[in-house]
Parts: C-alpha cells; structure tokens; sequence
C-alpha cells in the first residue's frame, strides 16, 4: 500500500514540473540536410509526413533528428570517430523515452497517440521506430510488426486458418481489434469497451440481446473461445462435451463422463459426444429469443 | 472513419506545428548523444563518399530506383556505401546488430496480373487451403492488385485492389489534401467456407423453411430411416462477408475538425445447427440443419474533434442496425414416435433477431507538464432488441394455456464506461502510471415466466416443471484499477513494476463479487550489441465472496416447482462445483526471454512463458488449466535483399477437471456420493515452424523467396475415476486428435526491364487430420441413430498451386 502512496506522489509532483526547455539555436537550413541525404529526402516525400511536410522548406528533417548545426560539422572530417551529433534513433543507450520525444512532439496531442503515454508498450519501453518508419511510403507499420515480440500469437495465428490474415500473411490486421498506441477503451488494448463488443463488430448477429442469455457468453466471449487460435475448431479453447462440463453438472446427461466407449460401436453416449457434440441438440448456444428456448434449444 | 479522423487530426498537429513556428521538441541534443556511437560516424562518412559521388559524377535522376533504395538502405543501416557505377565502397563492419528494412520507393503506381492454377491430388475440396480465399477447386484462378497512386503537394489519391477475383478481394480509395480533408470508399469481400462435404435429406435449403421429400420414411431413429440415403443432397456450408465502406473527414479550422462514415456489411450463406425434438432424457431425437445465414448491418459514426496546443477533446455518435431477413427456421419432422402427445410435425427455430446498438463516447486528455498527461474516456451505450416472439410452439396440436405475457423481449442492455488514466514521466528513465476503468453492462430486459413446449414436443408445460422457467437478465460491472511503473536505469536496463486490481460485481451468477489481485515485474536488460534478455513474473489472486449455489437455481424457476423438491434435490448445477469463470483462482506468469547476436548479422533469440491456474475452492468443474510456450528464433540478414529466418514455437495446454456422475431419479443419493467422482484431463501439444529465406541473384534481378510452415496438433483427452466405481470399468482414454499442415511456397520476381517483372510462383501445401467426432461418421450415419448429422469428416488434401504474373510500375 505504501508503493502505491509513493507512485501517486511522485505522479503528482511531476505534474507540477516545468516542461523541458525549447531551444531552437541548433538548426540549420533544412535544405542542407538534401545534400548528402537524398533518397531519405525521395522517399519521404511520399509518406504521409511528407506531405504534412510539403512547402516547409521541403523535409523538417531536424524536427526530429535535432538541430544540426554541430552534424554538420562533421562532414569532410574522414578521420573523426566520436558521435555524430545528430539523433539517430538507433542509439541503444538512449531511452526509449528519449526516443519517442520527438515523435510525442507532434503526435502526444493527437487523437490517436494522445493516450500512448502510460500505455502498455509505452510502459514495456517499445519505441516508436521499434514499428514504425517514418520516412516510408505508404502504411507505416511494417508487416506482421506485432509477432516479432508477441511469439506466441504468432504460432497461434499460423497454426489456425484465421480470417484475420486470410492470405496468410500476418499483415496489420492485430490492429482491427487492438490499438497499440494505448488509445483503445477496453482491456487488452481492445479497441472497444469490452472484448464482447469488439466481436459484435462482426458478429453482430450474436449482439442481442437475448431473451435467453447465457451468461458466461454475454460477458465475455473469450470464455470459450481464444480468436487468435487454438486447437480446436470454432476457436474453442477444448472441445465440447468437456468445454460445457467445465460449468454444467446438472443430473442426468451433463454429470455423465464420455470417454472412448462412446465412440462408434460403443455403448450409449454417442449423441452427446460425436457430431456436433452438446450443440447436437443446443444449437443457439449464444442465446435464443425464442420463448420455449431457455434451454437454447430453440 | 475514426481512421481518417485521427490522420487528419495527427497531420493537422504537424501543419500548425510548423505554422506557428513553434518547437516543442526538447533539443537536448548533447544528452542523446554519446560517445561509443563510432559506428553512426563510419555512416556518416559513407554518406559522404556516396553523395560526394553522386554530386560529381552525374545527377541523381539517373540513378535507378534500385540504386537509390540500395544507397538509402546502406545510408541509414552502416553497411556499404554504394556510388553511381554500383561500385562498393567498403565501409567498417557494424559492431552492432541493425534490422535491414529495405527502403521503400518514392511515389509510383503498380499493376499485378496473372493466373494460377490449383490441383489436389486427394478427392474433394482443399476446404481449409481456401477457407478464407475460395481456392479450394481445381481451376485455373485469375490473380489481380493494382495500387495506384497520384500526389500534387499535400493532396493525394490512391487506389488500391487486392486478391482480385479471389474470395478475399479488395478494393480501396483514399484521397484527401493533408490537414484539410480525407475521402476513403472501400469495397471487400471474405469468403469463410465451413464444410464441402455436408449431405441432408431436407429440400429448400438456404430459406426458412426445409421441406422433406416426398415418400420420406419417418422412423423412431435414423436406422429406421430406410431411404435416407436414397434422399440425401449436397450442401456447401459457408458464408460470404461483403462489406462496404465510406468516409469522410474535415478539418473545419486549425482546432476543429468532423468526420462521418458508414459502412454496411452483408453476410450470406449456410451454417449448421443443432436441434431435437423431446427432450426427455431417453430418446431425444436430434438433427443437424443447414440454417440460412441472411444478414445485413449498417454502420454509422460521426464525430467532432478539438484540438489544442496542450489538450485535445472529442465526441463520437455510433449506430449499428443488424437485420436478419429470415426470423425462423421451420423444418418437417424426419422422426416418427407416438411419445409424447402430441408428437410434432414440424418444429420451428428461431434466428437471430433483429437488434440495434447505439453509442456515445466522450473523450479528452490534456498534458499537465511536458511529460505528464491526464486522460478521460466516458461512454454510455444501448444494444436493444424487440423482435416480435415466435409463439411457444408451431405445432397446433399443443394445449397451451397459460399464453405469453408479453410480445416481445423488450431486451435492453445499458453499457457504461468511465476511464481515467494520469501518466508522467518525472525524469526521462522514469514513467509512472495509474488507471482505473469502470465498465458495467446494465440489463434491463423485463422477467418473465415462461411455460414453454419443450421442442415442439407434447403440451405447455406446468408451472410446477422444472421447464417453466424465468428468463435470467444476467449482467456485469467490472471495476480496474491499474498502477505501473518503469525505471531504465544505465545501459538498457529497465525494471517495470504492476499492480493491477480488477472487481467485478454479477447479477444472476452464484457469486455477488470476485477480485482479482495481481502484482508484477518484469526485468529487461539490452546490451549494446543489441543482446536482450527479460524476465517477467505475475502473480495473481482472486477471491469472490457472497457464493450461493441456489441464487441462480432459484431465480430461474418457479416458487411452485421449488417448493415440490424433496431435500437434497435443491439445486440444479452441484453445489460443489464453481463456474470457472466466477471461480476463486490463484495464478501465476513466469516468462523469460534472451536474445543473442552469435554473429554481427545473426540473432538467436528464446523464449519461454508458461501460466499456471489452479482453482482453489473448487470441488468439481476446472481445477487446474496450465499453459506454456517455448519459441525459438533466428535472423539472419545478409544485406537488404538477402535474409534468412527460422522460427519454431511449441505450445502446451493442460486442462484438469472433475464432476460426479447422478441421475435425476436418484439424484439426493448419488450426487453426494464421491464413488461416482470422475475427472478428465485434455492435454493439447502444438508445434509451429516457419522458414523464410530471401535470396537475390543475377545482380538483384531476380528476388526469390522461399517458405515452409508447418503445423502439428496433437490433443490427448484421459480419464480417470476412482478405481472401486463402476464408472472406472467403462473410461476408455480417447484416441489421439491429430491435425498436420505443411506449407511449402517457393516464388521469384524477374525484371525484364525497369519498370516492368515477371513473378512465377509454386506452392504446395499437405493437411490431414483425425477427428474422433466426425471421422466414419459421414451424412445419414446409423453409427448414432438419434442424431440425423449434416457433415461429415474434414478431408484431407495435397495441393500444388502454379501461379505467373507480370508486374508492371509506372
């Protein structure tokens, strides 16, 4: 409880900190930048910064990368082996916080990033750069940017067909539900308020709501189901009859154990276990509207 | 539309930004820099020798564009300097590990044209091949993409088509001025193809209404079904998603701006569902029915943003209309019986009804200092249904009553979302954060009691059956609160700490409440030659209090039946058992991670994670759920052209669980009797490899690119119970699900000339799997004579698809 104290502390003193001095002494024409950094200046001019670019005196280069007066220096200099004066952003000592400053500089205010402070991978220390290119054409986010560190998504994605990369590809598509830059209202980085309404929008049909629900699926679909892929089909994090048994032992057919000699040419048990298995007979197992379907029948 | 709406509120930052003249980046630039960067001056110093080359031998125009993407890669990455003439000046060998990206070309259009064709060596359609694609039938396939684009200063367009002519084509515009205006239309579609081997002897499928064959031969089960076979038809299982889209955006002055898009959505098709006639515990009589999927949902959203030199604000209107044009699924009864009276002819589902959402979101957040920022989210939300209800039974000859109360639903779920969030970063190395979030889902769909017909079968139930039942508007508020903390301290360095508190309170659940406390930490170190490693722990603790087995058995039936039960017979579900989604819960994370650089350009990296949850207080359902994975992967770039990846993870999960086996008739004896106690274990092992290599030869001319994926899945489901039960003698451990893909794609591009190539592609992929619940039980089977299925096992293919295509750039 004390940690907790201290965080909220310091948390407000912060606020009370004056905001970093601004000084702009170190710039120099932008266009000097052209002269050795052609193709940086080609490229960029078709992405998106570009052309919010376009007419300042061509690039804003050291809106980024820093003023650079003291860069530029260093040009002719063949021998000199210090540093270069000019933020890279591949300087492994400098932090990710540094990093991300001069991007925040622009895109902190933004509806999209105003909420990337303080978010999961603003916490986790991922930059900026660490997904993105700023100079490049196009989206900027590199295909299939998010495996890279979420491994096991990735074989989760690969091993289920999944219509979220429906080639196969792994592109952007983990941004259709999620926002990486904190901005979204649910857990998860969710996009929407709860994983339930993330679904609905595409299963909307699934939405209700029900005259009969079925509790553990309106609160949250991934009580039974993972999207990013499991060994089951549909989704199912195991397969029926042990799925549903996990909550349902009522007399007769639900406490009942089905193993191998329900199989074909067994003895009874089968229905409950082959086929479709439970949704044999409870086939609206996401809810029915039906006034006889309280037991999702109908 | 909120897509465009952030773009152009981001651009319009930039714009004024510059505008105003206004520097808000902390040029603090001797503090970034240090001075091991020797590796960025040997960059800077191959920058120069190329463009000193450049200047004097020939202007840049005439460098190609490969030229120029090989300069920039080399410009920005530390590897060699290249000149005009390709020739290569050698720079130092980087010290450090940098990923190559290879550097997009400037502005330019591109059209893809081409054929493929598909063979299968084993009968059938290649359904999971093509699930998503349609590629599923040997054929000859058109391949199409263009993406074309035009720019004038800060106004562009860019059309953009994918996957044309296959089941997930694409077709988008994009165009707009940056900081004033943006246009998208879009078109797509996404095929989701289910079973290519589905056989029902029902006729009309694909409507509401599915009819029998003349000359059917009703039975008791489907053994009895004589012609069955005789009368059994094809039905592809699938649907069919298009969607369309259109928006705009508007920046109506420096701070205001509004957006508009709506987007509907069509879904066609087949799906399966199960359903029965009786329900009386001894010979329910079960079938699987092609139900129609008819679907369409519109979207719209509006919204107004504000921006501010330190704060932004918007509000956002959203609605959703989903409209099912069928409203129930009839079908004629393949099943004869005389019990119960009055046996149906027919019997009657119904679809998903028609609904609508509505929602309006508020947000804001505004920066305190230069690196603190507070935010706000709050949100009220509808979903609401009132179609008008089926009557209890289609079947005429049912004695009904008590009829229903109400006409319709009147279902009504009110969403609320409160989000705060305060995030600083007091000095560079040190970020704080604290969250709380509320979400409560508020249901207010009426009670009622509702004597139903049990499946079309016999008459209205009494009210003193356990089948007359309240409907149970169950809900949820879920209360977070979020405490985080991250120190980078020297060298790569970071300790990240978390709290994470999540309440959530429950109507209509056997829990009033249950909480969850974890704590975290996570340490990451990275070195300077771009070596890493990690470990995080969590640890988890959740308690619910107010458990009562009979608040949800005694809110769903009727006073009438309740006070019929003997003791002992109080409760539907066993008392012993907790819903593990409610359910007391201890937990653990344990993750590691190291990342090495055995060569400047090769990284090997592993990591490990495995989760632990054992349900403490819970007697019977999930005890104990284990997952981990193991994931190995190496790197290795040669240069902008050439790499070579490899990666292979294998997952585990294990799910412990238990019940006690009673009968209805004997219910107060056998279900406080532990003889009759059995628990199930299902263990799934999956293993996952991906190769890509990147190859180029003929002096860059001709890329290729090699691939192979392989998946394999294994689930084991076991049985035990004690060993003096009867129920021991009769636990048969089930065989093994199998399921095995390997995917090998080998393709390479050709330029033929600068601006034009030819792509020739070869991939071949192999599936099998082995499904004990389906495999030998095709259409019609008797293996289970009181279900009538639909579809039978999943087939396995061998496919080599052959594609060529020309590409062309301009």
């Amino acid at each position: 409880m004390h940690r907790i104290w201290i965080i909220a502390v310091l948390a407000v003193l912060s606020c009370v900190l004056p905001p970093t001095a601004q000084a702009d002494e170190a710039r120099i024409d932008d266009a000097k930048c052209v002269g050795c950094h052609k193709i940086q200046t080609q490229t960029f001019k078709a992405s998106a910064h570009g052309r919010a670019f376009y007419g300042e005196a061509l690039s804003g280069c050291q809106s980024c990368h820093g003023g650079g007066a003291a860069h530029i220096e260093l040009v002719g200099q063949d021998e000199y082996a210090g540093p270069l004066k000019i933020e890279s952003f591949k300087n492994k000592a400098t932090t990710p916080a540094e990093k991300n400053s001069p991007c925040l500089a622009c895109h902190n205010n933004s509806k999209t990033h105003a909420y990337w402070l303080g978010s999961a991978h603003d916490m986790g220390g991922v930059s900026c750069t660490d997904c993105h290119n700023p100079h490049a054409p196009g989206d900027p986010v590199r295909p299939g940017v998010c495996l890279t560190c979420h491994q096991t998504k990735r074989a989760q994605l690969s091993h289920t067909k999944n219509p979220m990369m429906p080639r196969g590809d792994g592109a952007q598509e983990c941004a259709k539900c999620h926002d990486p830059h904190g901005g979204g209202k649910g857990p998860s980085l969710l996009k929407a308020a709860s994983v339930n309404e993330t679904c609905y929008g595409c299963h909307s049909e699934k939405r209700g709501p029900f005259l009969w629900e079925h509790a553990p699926v309106r609160e949250n679909c991934a009580t039974c189901h993972d999207p990013h892929g499991t060994a089951n089909a549909n989704f199912l994090k195991i397969r029926p009859p042990y799925l549903c048994q996990n909550c349902h032992s009522n007399a007769d057919h639900p406490s009942q154990i089905y193993s191998a000699t329900s199989l074909p040419g067994g003895s009874n048990g089968a229905m409950r276990l082959l086929g479709k298995s439970c949704m044999n007979c409870h086939g609206l197992i996401h809810g029915s509207n039906h006034p006889s379907g309280s037991r999702f029948q109908r | 539309m909120g897509r465009y709406l952030k773009y152009g509120g981001l651009l319009a930052i930039i714009v004024a930004y510059f505008a105003t003249g206004q520097s808000s980046y902390a040029q603090s630039q001797a503090e970034l820099i240090t001075a091991t960067e020797n590796e960025e001056v040997r960059l800077l110093n191959a920058k120069k020798i190329s463009s000193e080359a450049e200047g004097v031998a020939k202007s840049h125009a005439d460098i190609s564009v490969k030229k120029k993407l090989e300069i920039a890669a080399n410009d920005s990455e530390g590897g060699d300097a290249i000149t005009d003439n390709g020739k290569k000046v050698e720079a130092a060998p980087p010290t450090i590990q940098k990923k190559k990206h290879k550097r997009p070309a400037e502005i330019h259009s591109n059209l893809q044209i081409g054929l493929a064709t598909i063979t299968n060596r084993n009968p059938g359609k290649a359904l999971q091949f093509g699930k998503f694609t349609g590629v599923t039938e040997q054929r000859v396939y058109f391949l199409g993409a263009a993406n074309i684009q035009s720019q004038n200063g800060r106004s562009y367009w860019n059309l953009k088509a994918d996957d044309i002519g296959l089941g997930n084509q694409s077709f988008n515009f994009d165009g707009g001025t940056m900081g004033k205006y943006k246009l998208h239309f879009g078109y797509s579609e996404l095929d989701n193809l289910i079973s290519a081997n589905s056989k029902t002897p029902f006729d009309g499928a694909g409507g509401g209404n599915l009819t029998l064959p003349l000359g059917f031969i009703q039975s008791e089960n489907t053994t009895g079904m004589t012609n069955l076979a005789a009368s059994l038809k094809s039905v592809e299982l699938g649907t069919q998603r298009q969607e369309g889209d259109v928006s705009f955006a508007y920046k109506l002055d420096k701070n205001f701006g509004l957006s508009f898009s709506f987007r509907r959505y069509l879904k066609n098709g087949l799906k399966s569902v199960g359903t029965l006639f009786r329900d009386d515990n001894i010979g329910p009589q079960s079938m699987i029915l092609p139900e129609p999927v008819n679907y369409h949902t519109d979207e719209f959203r509006t919204g107004i943003d504000w921006l501010g030199e330190r704060s932004q604000a918007s509000v956002e209107y959203y609605y959703s209309r989903f409209n099912n044009y069928d409203t129930s699924l009839v079908w004629d009864n393949p099943y004869a019986g005389l019990y119960p009276i009055p046996y149906p002819d027919q019997g009657r589902n119904s679809l998903p009804p028609d609904n609508q959402h509505q929602r309006l979101t508020m947000s804001a957040s505004i920066s305190l200092a230069s690196a603190t920022r507070l935010s706000a989210v709050l949100e009220r939300g509808v979903m609401s249904q009132d179609e008008t209800f089926l009557p209890y039974t289609i079947n005429s000859s049912s004695n009904i009553p008590t009829p229903l109360s109400t006409a319709s639903a009147k279902a009504r779920i009110d969403t609320t979302l409160y989000k705060l969030d305060l995030a600083t970063k007091p000095l560079s190395a040190l970020s704080l954060h604290a969250g709380y979030r509320h979400y409560a889902t508020n249901n207010k769909t009426p009670r009622n009691l509702y004597q139903l017909v049990v499946n079309d079968s016999g008459n209205q139930v009494p009210i003193t059956s356990p089948a007359a039942r309240y409907n149970l508007p169950s809900d949820v508020s879920r209360d977070q609160l979020k405490l985080d903390g991250s120190y980078y301290y020297g060298k790569g360095t970071t300790l990240k700490l978390g709290y994470d508190r999540d309440h959530k309170k429950y109507h209509y659940r056997a829990v009033d409440a249950a909480t969850d406390n974890i704590y975290s930490a996570k340490l990451n170190k990275r070195w300077d030659a771009g070596a890493m490693a990690f470990i995080d722990l969590a640890q988890g603790r959740k308690r619910s209090t107010g458990y009562d087995y009979k608040r949800v058995f005694e809110s769903a039936h009727s006073a009438q039946y309740l006070a019929s039960l003997a003791p002992g017979e109080y409760f539907d579900n066993l008392p012993g058992m907790r819903q593990f989604d409610i359910a007391d819960r201890n937990s653990a994370h344990r993750g590691l991670g190291i990342a090495m650089l055995p060569l400047p350009d090769l990284t090997v990296s592993v990591n490990a994670n495995r989760d632990d949850e054992k349900y403490n207080a819970s007697q019977f359902g999930l005890i104990q759920r284990n997952t981990g994975s193991v994931t190995l992967d190496t790197t290795l770039t040669l240069d902008d052209t050439s790499s070579w990846s490899f990666y292979y993870t294998r997952q585990g999960m294990k799910w412990q669980q238990s019940s006690r086996a009673y009968y209805s008739f004997l219910k107060a004896t056998q279900s406080i009797d532990p003889a009759n106690d059995w628990w199930v274990q299902n263990r799934d092992e999956i293993d996952t490899v991906g190769i890509n290599i990147a190859l180029s030869f003929m002096d860059d001319l001709l890329p290729v690119r090699f691939s192979y994926a392989f998946a394999n899945i294994n689930t084991d489901t076991r049985f035990t119970a004690d060993a003096a039960s009867a129920i021991n003698t009769s636990l048969v451990n089930m065989p093994t699900l199998k399921s095995e893909r390997h995917t090998v794609d080998l393709s390479g591009t050709y330029s033929i000339q600068e601006n034009m190539s030819v792509k020739a592609g070869a991939m071949a992929e192999f599936y099998r799997t082995k499904d004990w619940a389906t495999d030998g039980l095709p259409p019609g089977s008797s293996a289970i004579p009181e279900v009538l299925l639909l579809s039978g096992s999943e087939a396995s293919y061998r496919v080599l698809v052959l594609s060529l295509a020309l590409n062309y750039q301009f």
